[in-house]
C-alpha cells in the first residue's frame, strides 16, 4: 500500500498525484514510469514519473481523466492508499550532451517531459521547451518548466497567445526562424508525438518519443504493449517507452490504442452508474425477475 | 398579408414570426435560442435581419410581419454582425477545436478522449459531430475567436440519473429552461444568478431529482450544445442509422427515433411531429436501450430435459411444444401481453381459438379500460382524442397521476392550462400536475365512485338540467334520488365545498375533458365507477379521454372484439385454473404464477427470463419490440407502425412467427405467414382495426397520424345504468379496505421485465420519489471535477 500525499486537479481534466513510495523515489530516473491501481478490483495503468523527492520518499505523476481507472484516481484524496504503485519501470531516457534540444509536451506530457528537460539542462544542453495547450486555462507547471529551459514557447488555439498553431506548426515556425536543434524529445498524446515527428523529419532532427500503447503488466510478460519500430517488434514497457519517432509505425499504434474503446465506454458507464445508485438493482441479475403482470390467483 | 423577404413576395398569416415565415418559404435564418415549440426569447441575437424603415438589426424570432414589410435576411453587414455575436458566445465556450487547423485529423485519432471528465474542446465533447453550435460555426465561417478563452470551471454535474449536465458548455440559449417551464410544466431548472454569472441550475443548487425533475429528457433534446448529454450514449460516435418506432410502454404511443450504432440501440429520442410532437417521457427516452439489450434476454429456445431447461434448436423446441399442447387441446389457457403488436396479438388469438381450442388470447394485464367501457355499452361520441386536449377549457383528472403514467398526455393537458384552462385534480396526482391545479379534491382510497356520484348530485341540485333531453336522463336522475352530497363527499374523503366547487366548474363550461385511467379501473367494482363517470360526462357535455394502460390495449381490444365470443377474461382463466380445468398454459404475457396448480404443461413465450420460466416445460425466445415491425393502436385509436431497428437478439423470433409455427405443427390451417406485412394486410382486409371501439372514437377525432384506421364514431350519447356506490356513513367501508393503492410502478414494465430492473437510473429515480430521499449519500463522479484541491 502506498499513501497518497496529494491529489489535485491542476487544470480541467488533468490531475497531479503525489504518492509516498520511497523505493520508487530512491531509484527512478527521467523517462521511467510506474504501474498504478486505484483499487484491488480495477486495472493496472502506466503513468510517467513527473517528479520525485528522494528525501521525502515521494513520487509525483500527472494524469488525465480519460477512462474508468483515471476517473477513479481523480476521486482519491490525500490519505487514501493505492494497492499498487510499482516502479520504476522502463528504460531511462537517453540523456547526453547534444547541444540544443527541443523538448515538446502536451496534456499529461507537460509533466512527463519535466524530468527529462531538467536532466538535459543539467547535462549542459540548451533546452528549448515547447508546450502545446488548447487554451490558456490548460497550461500548468509553466514555472517549473521555465526554470529548466533556456527558452519557452507555447502553441495554442487561443487568442491570448496570439497563435492558432498546433505543435508541428510552431516547430516549423521555430525552425524557419533559425532554431538549430540537434535533438528533439516529444511526450503527450499519440497524435502530438506523431505531429512533432512529422515536423522534425524534414530537418533530420533525431526525435525521441515515449510511446504509450496499452500496457498490462509493464514488465515484458504479456505482450500487450507490442509496437513496431524500424520494422521490428518491440515491447514498449521493457524496450522503451522511448523510441526513435521517425522509425515508429504510427498507423499501427493509433489503431491498437483504440481497440478496446467499446469496452472502455461500457466500463466507464457501468462504474458511474454503480456510484450513482449503489444497492439499486443492477442490470446483471438473471432469474428470477419481478414481473409486470397481474398475479394469476386461482379462483379469484 | 404580403411581405417581402429577400426580394421575394410572400403571403403570410401574420401569426408567425418573420423567422418562421421565412423558414416556411425555405429561407433559413441562423438562430440559436429559437425553438419552434417555445415562445420567442430573443437572447442570442443571431437571427438579426434588416427591415426597411427600421433602425438597427431587429431579431427576426420575435418580430411579427406587417403589411408590406421588406426584410433582408442576408447581407455582408448581417453576416459580420452575426459572426461578431457568435465570436462573443464562443469566448466563454471551449473553442479550441472549432478554430483548430488540425480538427479533422485529430478527431480521427482522439476517439478515446471523448471519455474525459471535462470538455476542453470538441474532441472531448459528447456532441462532437452532432452539434448545432458546431454547424453554426461552420455555416457562419467563424475561424478565429478574437478574445482570450475563458473556462467557467463549474463542476460537471454527474450525480443525477440518465444525463450529465456540464454547464461549462452552456451558451445560455435558455431552451432547456423554457421547455421545462413552457412545455413540460415541471419547472425543475431555471437561470440562477444574473449577468456574467448567469447559469442554468436548480433552486438551492439541489440535484435534479430533488428539484422535481421528471427526467423527460426534453431539455437534453433541445440543447444545441453538449451541455446536457445522455449518460449511456455520450461517449459514443454519432449513430449509423435511425429508424422510427412507437414506444411500447403506455397507451399514448409516442413516436420515437431510434438511433442504432453497430447493430445495437444507442438511444431513442422523441420524433418531431406526430402524436407526441417532439416529447416523450423518461421511460421512452431513456430506458429502451437497457431493456432491449438487457442481460435477462432469452436468447435460445429451451425445453425441459431431465427436469432442467436445456437449450435446443427451434425445430426441436417447436415440435416438443406442439406435441405437448396438442395433447391438451381444449384444456389449455393462453395469455398475451397488450404490449405486443397487433400482428402478434391477432396471430396469437387465432392460435388460441384454432389450435389450442381455448377461445382466444386473454390479456395478461387483466381488465382494461376499454373492456369496461364496452361492457357497459359506453361507446361513441363522448370519447375524445389527445388533440382535443390542448383546446380544453376545463380538465378534470380522476385519480390518475397522469404526468407519471401518461406523461405526454400531461404535456397536452398542460398546453391547455398555459392557455388558461382550469385543471382540477381528484385524488392521485404527481409532481407538476399539483403545481398547476386550480382545485385539488382530496380522496380516500376507493372513494372515487362516491365523489363522482356526489358531483352528479350536486349538479342536479344546482338545476343544471341541460342534459334532460338525453336518453336515459330520467333513470339517471332517479338513481341519484336518495343520494346526499355531503354523505357521499364524506365517504369519498373529500370536502363538501370541494365537491360543490368541482360541480360549479363543470357547470361553468368551456370544452370539458375528463381524464381517467388504471386507478378507476383497478377498483373492486370498476364498471360501476366507469358508468358513473360516463354519466357525469353526458350530464356536463364533457369529453372522456380514457388513458389506456398499455401500448396496444386498444389493439388487443379490437382484435378480441372481432370475434363473436370474446376470449376468456383473466378472472375466468384464473377460475378454471383454480378448479383444475386447465392442463396446459401458454404464457405470451407476463404473469406471476406462484404455484403449478396441477398444470401438466407450461410454455413461456417471452423476451426475458422470468419467474415462470423456472418451471416451464418450454421457453420460446421472442424478439423485443424494436427487433420486429408491427402496429400498435393507441389510446385514441390511431393505428401506427413501429419499424424494426435492430436484428432480434440471439435466436429470438417475432411473436407472430412462433405462434404460427406452432399452429402449423398442430395442424391448424391458414398460418403460413411469411412476414408481419401479410398479417397486417389480413387485418386490414377484415377491417379488424377499424371497428368502432369504445374510447377510441368521437366527434372531432382528427385523422390518425399512422396508417389505416378510422374508427368511426358510432354509438349514441346516452346515460347508462349505474348504481350508487354502497353508502358508508363513517370510516372505511369494506370496499375501501380492498381498493388498491395507486401504484407508481404499474406502467414500469415491458413484457415481464421491470424497467427498474433493467435501468438502475430509473430504479434510483423511482426509489427516491417513493422515499422522498433526494439522493443516496455516496461519493459521486461529480467530485472528479469539483475544482481544485481537496
Ligand atoms: C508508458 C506509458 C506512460 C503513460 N504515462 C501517462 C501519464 O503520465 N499520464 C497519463 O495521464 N497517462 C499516461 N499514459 C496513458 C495512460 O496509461 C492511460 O490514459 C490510462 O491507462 C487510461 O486508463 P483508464 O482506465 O482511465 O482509461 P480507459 O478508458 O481504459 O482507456 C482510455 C485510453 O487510454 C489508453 N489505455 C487504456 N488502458 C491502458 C493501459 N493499460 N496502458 C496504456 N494505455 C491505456 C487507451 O488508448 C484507451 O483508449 C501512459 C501510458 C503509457 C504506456
Ligand atoms: S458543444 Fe459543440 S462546439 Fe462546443 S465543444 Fe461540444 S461539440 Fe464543440
Ligand atoms: S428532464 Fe424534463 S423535467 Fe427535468 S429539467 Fe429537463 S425538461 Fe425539466
Ligand atoms: S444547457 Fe443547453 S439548452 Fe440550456 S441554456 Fe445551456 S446551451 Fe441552452
Ligand atoms: S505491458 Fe505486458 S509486455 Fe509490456
Ligand atoms: S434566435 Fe432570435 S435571438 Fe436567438
Amino acid at each position: 500500500m502506498n499513501k497518497i500525499l496529494r491529489r489535485e486537479r491542476l487544470v480541467p481534466n488533468i490531475h497531479v498525484l503525489e504518492v509516498h513510495a520511497p523505493e520508487v523515489a530512491a531509484k527512478c530516473v527521467p523517462g521511467q514510469f510506474v504501474m498504478v491501481m486505484p483499487d484491488e478490483k480495477g486495472e493496472r495503468i502506466p503513468l510517467t514519473i513527473g517528479d520525485w523527492d528522494r528525501e521525502k520518499g515521494a513520487v509525483t505523476v500527472a494524469f488525465m481523466a480519460v477512462g474508468t481507472t483515471t476517473h477513479k484516481l481523480a476521486l482519491m484524496s490525500a490519505g487514501d492508499e493505492l494497492p499498487v504503485f510499482v516502479g520504476p519501470l522502463g528504460k531511462p531516457s537517453e540523456i547526453g550532451k547534444f547541444g540544443t534540444v527541443l523538448v515538446a509536451g502536451g496534456c499529461f506530457g507537460i509533466a512527463a517531459i519535466h524530468p527529462i528537460a531538467r536532466a538535459l539542462k543539467e547535462a549542459g544542453n540548451t533546452v528549448v521547451t515547447l508546450i502545446d495547450v488548447k487554451a490558456n486555462y490548460l497550461l500548468y507547471w509553466e514555472d517549473k518548466l521555465r526554470k529548466v529551459s533556456d527558452s519557452f514557447f507555447v502553441s495554442a488555439r487561443d487568442h491570448k497567445f496570439g497563435t492558432t498553431h498546433y505543435v508541428q506548426g510552431k516547430i516549423k515556425e521555430l525552425l524557419d526562424g533559425g532554431l538549430k536543434a540537434d535533438r528533439a524529445v516529444a511526450i503527450g498524446c499519440t497524435y502530438l508525438m506523431y505531429s512533432a515527428c512529422e515536423a522534425t523529419r524534414a530537418a533530420g532532427i533525431k526525435t525521441t518519443v515515449a510511446l504509450n500503447p496499452i500496457m498490462v503488466d509493464g514488465t515484458g510478460m504479456c505482450g500487450a504493449c507490442r509496437c513496431a519500430v524500424g520494422g521490428k517488434t518491440k515491447f514498449a514497457c521493457v524496450d522503451g517507452p522511448d523510441f526513435d519517432g521517425h522509425a515508429v509505425d504510427w498507423t499501427e499504434l493509433f489503431s491498437r490504442r483504440k481497440s478496446y474503446l467499446d469496452d472502455e465506454m461500457k466500463s466507464l458507464c457501468h462504474w458511474e452508474r454503480s456510484l450513482l445508485a449503489p444497492g439499486v438493482s443492477g442490470a446483471s441479475v438473471a432469474l428470477p425477475l419481478s414481473t409486470g403482470g397481474a398475479q394469476l390467483a386461482p379462483g379469484a | 398579408m404580403k411581405i417581402i423577404i429577400d426580394g421575394r413576395s410572400f403571403e403570410v398569416s401574420g401569426e408567425e414570426t418573420v423567422l418562421e415565415a421565412a423558414k416556411a418559404h425555405g429561407i433559413d435564418i441562423p438562430a440559436l435560442c429559437h425553438h419552434p415549440r417555445l415562445a420567442p426569447w430573443a437572447a442570442c441575437r443571431l437571427c438579426v435581419v434588416e427591415i426597411k424603415g427600421r433602425n438597427g438589426y431587429p431579431p427576426s424570432c420575435n418580430t411579427y410581419p406587417e403589411e408590406g414589410m421588406e426584410v433582408v435576411t442576408d447581407s455582408e453587414a448581417l453576416r459580420s454582425q452575426r459572426r461578431r455575436t457568435l465570436e462573443l458566445i464562443l469566448s466563454e465556450h471551449p473553442n479550441a477545436c472549432l478554430v483548430c487547423t488540425e480538427k479533422e485529423r485529430c478527431d480521427e485519432h482522439k476517439a478515446s478522449i471523448r471519455k474525459s471528465a471535462e470538455v476542453a474542446g470538441c474532441v472531448f465533447c459528447p456532441s462532437n459531430r452532432r452539434c448545432e453550435l458546431q454547424k453554426l460555426v461552420d455555416r457562419l465561417g467563424v475561424d478565429s475567436v478574437p478574445y482570450d478563452s475563458v473556462y467557467r470551471g463549474l463542476p460537471v454535474r454527474r450525480s443525477d440519473p440518465f444525463f450529465i449536465q456540464d454547464y461549462n458548455l452552456c451558451i445560455l440559449c435558455g431552451r432547456c429552461v423554457r421547455v421545462c417551464h413552457e412545455v413540460r410544466g415541471a419547472a425543475a431548472i431555471s437561470f440562477v444568478f444574473r449577468g456574467s454569472q448567469a447559469v442554468v441550475g436548480t433552486q438551492f443548487d439541489r440535484s435534479l431529482i430533488a428539484a422535481g425533475c421528471q427526467f423527460c429528457g426534453a431539455c437534453v433534446d433541445v440543447c444545441p450544445t453538449g451541455s446536457l448529454a445522455e449518460r449511456l450514449a455520450r461517449h459514443e460516435e454519432p449513430a449509423e442509422a435511425k429508424s422510427r418506432a412507437v414506444c411500447p410502454y403506455c397507451g399514448v404511443g409516442c413516436g420515437l427515433e431510434v438511433s442504432v450504432l453497430q447493430g445495437r440501440i444507442q438511444s431513442a429520442a422523441p420524433a418531431d411531429g406526430g402524436i407526441n410532437r417532439g416529447q416523450a417521457c423518461v421511460r421512452g427516452r431513456f430506458t429502451l436501450r437497457d431493456v432491449v439489450h438487457s442481460p435477462a434476454r432469452v436468447l435460445k429456445p429451451m425445453i425441459k430435459k431431465d427436469g432442467k431447461l436445456a437449450e435446443v434448436s427451434w425445430d426441436e423446441a417447436l415440435d416438443f411444444a406442439a406435441r405437448g399442447l396438442k395433447a391438451r387441446a381444449g384444456k389449455t389457457g393462453l395469455t398475451a401481453s397488450s404490449q405486443l403488436f397487433c400482428e402478434d396479438l391477432f396471430v396469437l388469438d387465432r392460435f388460441g381459438r384454432e389450435a389450442l381450442g381455448c377461445g382466444g388470447a386473454t390479456p395478461s394485464a387483466g381488465v382494461s379500460i376499454l373492456d369496461e367501457l364496452s361492457a357497459g355499452g359506453m361507446t361513441g361520441r363522448v370519447l375524445g382524442s389527445l388533440k382535443s386536449l390542448p383546446e380544453a377549457g376545463t380538465i378534470v383528472v380522476f385519480d390518475e397521476p397522469v404526468s407519471l403514467t401518461h406523461p405526454v398526455a400531461w404535456v397536452s393537458a398542460f398546453e391547455a392550462v398555459r392557455k388558461g384552462a382550469k385543471l382540477i385534480l381528484a385524488g392521485a396526482a404527481s409532481g407538476p400536475m399539483s403545481r398547476h391545479a386550480s382545485l385539488c379534491v382530496g380522496l380516500k382510497p376507493g372513494g372515487l365512485p362516491h365523489l363522482i356520484a356526489a358531483v352528479s348530485k350536486a349538479l342536479l341540485e344546482k338545476g343544471c338540467a341541460g342534459a334532460a333531453s338525453v336518453p336515459g336522463f330520467e333513470a339517471f336522475k332517479k338513481s341519484l334520488e336518495s343520494a346526499c352530497v355531503s354523505r357521499l363527499a364524506e365517504a369519498a374523503g373529500a370536502a363538501e365545498a370541494d365537491v360543490r366547487g368541482l360541480a360549479d366548474a363543470l357547470a361553468g363550461g368551456g370544452p370539458i375533458v375528463f381524464l381517467f385511467g388504471g386507478n378507476l379501473v383497478g377498483l373492486p367494482r370498476p364498471l360501476q365507477g366507469v358508468a358513473l363517470l360516463w354519466n357525469l360526462a353526458v350530464q356536463t357535455g364533457a369529453t372522456l379521454l380514457p388513458l389506456a394502460e398499455e401500448s396496444d390495449t386498444a389493439g388487443s381490444w379490437l382484435i378480441r372484439s372481432r370475434a363473436k365470443s370474446p376470449a376468456p377474461s383473466l378472472s375466468a382463466l384464473s377460475e378454471s385454473l383454480g378448479k383444475g380445468d386447465l392442463k396446459a398454459l401458454y404464457l405470451a404475457g407476463p404473469m406471476t404464477l406462484p404455484e403449478k396448480h396441477g398444470l401438466e404443461f407450461l410454455v413461456v413465450q417471452d423476451s426475458f427470463l422470468n419467474a415462470a420460466c423456472a418451471w416451464a416445460d418450454a421457453v420460446l425466445p421472442a424478439a423485443a419490440f424494436a427487433e420486429a415491425e408491427g402496429h400498435f393502436v393507441n389510446l385514441e385509436g390511431s393505428v401506427r407502425k413501429s419499424e424494426r431497428a435492430v436484428p432480434p437478439a440471439g435466436e429470438s423470433k417475432p411473436d407472430w412467427w412462433i405462434a404460427s409455427e406452432l399452429a402449423k405443427r398442430m395442424g391448424a390451417p391458414g398460418f403460413s405467414y411469411e412476414n408481419a406485412g401479410q398479417i397486417k394486410a389480413q387485418l386490414d382486409k377484415e377491417g379488424v382495426l377499424a371497428l368502432p371501439a369504445p374510447g377510441v372514437s368521437g366527434a372531432g377525432v382528427p385523422p390518425p397520424v399512422g396508417t389505416g384506421s378510422g374508427l368511426p364514431a358510432e354509438g349514441k350519447k346516452a346515460f347508462v345504468p349505474a348504481s350508487l356506490p354502497a353508502p358508508c356513513v363513517s370510516g372505511d367501508s369494506p370496499e375501501h379496505a380492498e381498493a388498491p393503492v395507486s401504484g407508481e410502478q404499474g406502467s414500469d414494465h415491458y413484457r415481464s421485465l421491470s424497467l427498474c430492473h433493467a435501468s438502475p437510473d430509473l430504479a434510483l429515480l423511482r426509489r427516491s420519489r417513493r422515499t422522498g430521499e433526494a439522493r443516496p449519500a455516496a461519493k459521486t463522479a461529480e467530485t472528479v471535477t469539483a475544482g481544485g484541491r481537496q
